[in-house]
């Protein structure tokens, strides 16, 4: 009877050990899990954040007219930084004597944007626009505008702000 | 090494804490993978994604890049790359689009410019992929076409197959 006794605490030790051990290891895998996943949520809300901010700038800038080209113009500088930021606040006066002179206006959506590459710092995203841009050359007549987008941007404080739109061709 | 009834108690209630903490580890590590919202567009890390849009590009490649020369067996090759479904409706327009492609001894050359992730999980991902197609008739110089294509890869037992594309 006693010995059947300590047979079943050394049983209960045993087990014991094995789940201690079991759970020891388990501990680790779930801290190294979390880790992961907090890493994996931050770079998720990136691709969200950076999409976002793509797509504001790239509808901002395909959506300038002649008749309320300050307004239009400060929107793309709100969404931009460096020399884009620089270009839509110091060259605004020509920016709009240009639009002015032409007659110009442009109108457009978002059809599709993409993102190519994303960190914490940088983003590449791609954005595909369907418009129309209108001018004197054109007589006034909307012509189709279906733009492939380029956009390079940056974190600032927190924001991501592009730092350069381009055409490709 | 005592073998009294409270020390085995206390085992045993040990024994039941650790089940308990192991199930709680267990449900943490099995739980599911986040799904895509208006917030969360991509849900899968960069190399998965990046390695299917990588495919998509190349998929969408091969597709679109035709001759007359051989348009029957580009097709069939094509749609290896397809899931069945979409393999069907590609077909259905390939073969109308043939007596074209023979008529005007057309040929397409596709190039990738460009390539992005639009919206990924870990069964489905889409890909934006800025397309050069060009396009010569009877021997003449190509002239290039710029495209704007939305690919969806869907994944199969087969790996990950073309299930749409949109050109604009």
């Amino acid at each position: 009877m006693r010995e059947a006794r300590e047979g079943l605490s050394l049983a209960l030790w045993v087990l014991v050990g094995v789940l201690a051990v079991a759970c020891a290891v388990g501990g680790i895998q779930v801290a190294q899990a979390h880790d992961t996943r907090a890493r994996e949520s931050a770079q998720h809300a990136r691709y969200d954040a950076t999409l976002d901010a793509a797509t504001a700038e790239a509808t901002a800038f395909v959506n300038v007219s002649h008749e309320t080209a300050e307004d239009d113009l400060a929107r793309i500088a709100a969404g931009a930084t460096g020399p884009l930021k620089d270009r839509y606040t110091e060259d605004v006066r020509r920016i709009v004597r240009s639009l002015r002179r032409d007659q110009t206006a442009t109108a457009g959506e978002v059809v599709w944007a993409g993102v190519v590459r994303v960190d914490d710092a940088n983003a590449t995203v791609l954005v595909a626009t369907d418009g129309t841009r209108e001018d004197r050359r054109t007589q006034d007549e909307p012509e189709d505008r279906d733009l492939r987008l380029r956009l390079r941007l940056v974190e600032v404080d927190g924001a991501w702000l592009t730092s350069e739109i381009q055409v490709v061709d | 090494m005592s073998g009294s009834v409270p020390l085995r108690r206390v085992l045993l209630v040990l024994a039941v804490l650790l089940v308990g903490l192991l199930g709680v580890e267990a449900w943490y590590l099995l739980g599911g993978t986040p799904q895509p919202g208006a917030d969360r567009p991509v849900v899968v890390g960069d190399l998965v994604a990046r390695s299917v849009v990588d495919a998509a590009a190349q998929d969408l490649t091969q597709i679109t890049s035709t001759s007359y020369r051989n348009y029957d067996e580009q097709v069939a090759e094509a749609t290896t790359v397809m899931t069945p479904e979409f393999a069907a409706t590609y077909g259905a327009t390939a073969a109308s689009l043939a007596p074209t492609f023979r008529e005007r001894q057309r040929e397409i050359a596709a190039e990738v410019v460009s390539s992005a992730v639009v919206r990924a999980t870990d069964r489905q991902v889409q890909a934006l992929v800025y397309l050069d197609s060009f396009v010569s008739e009877q021997g003449g110089e190509p002239v290039r076409l710029p495209y704007r294509t939305l690919v969806t890869m869907t994944k199969t037992g087969h790996g990950w197959l073309v299930s749409n594309i949109e050109t604009r």
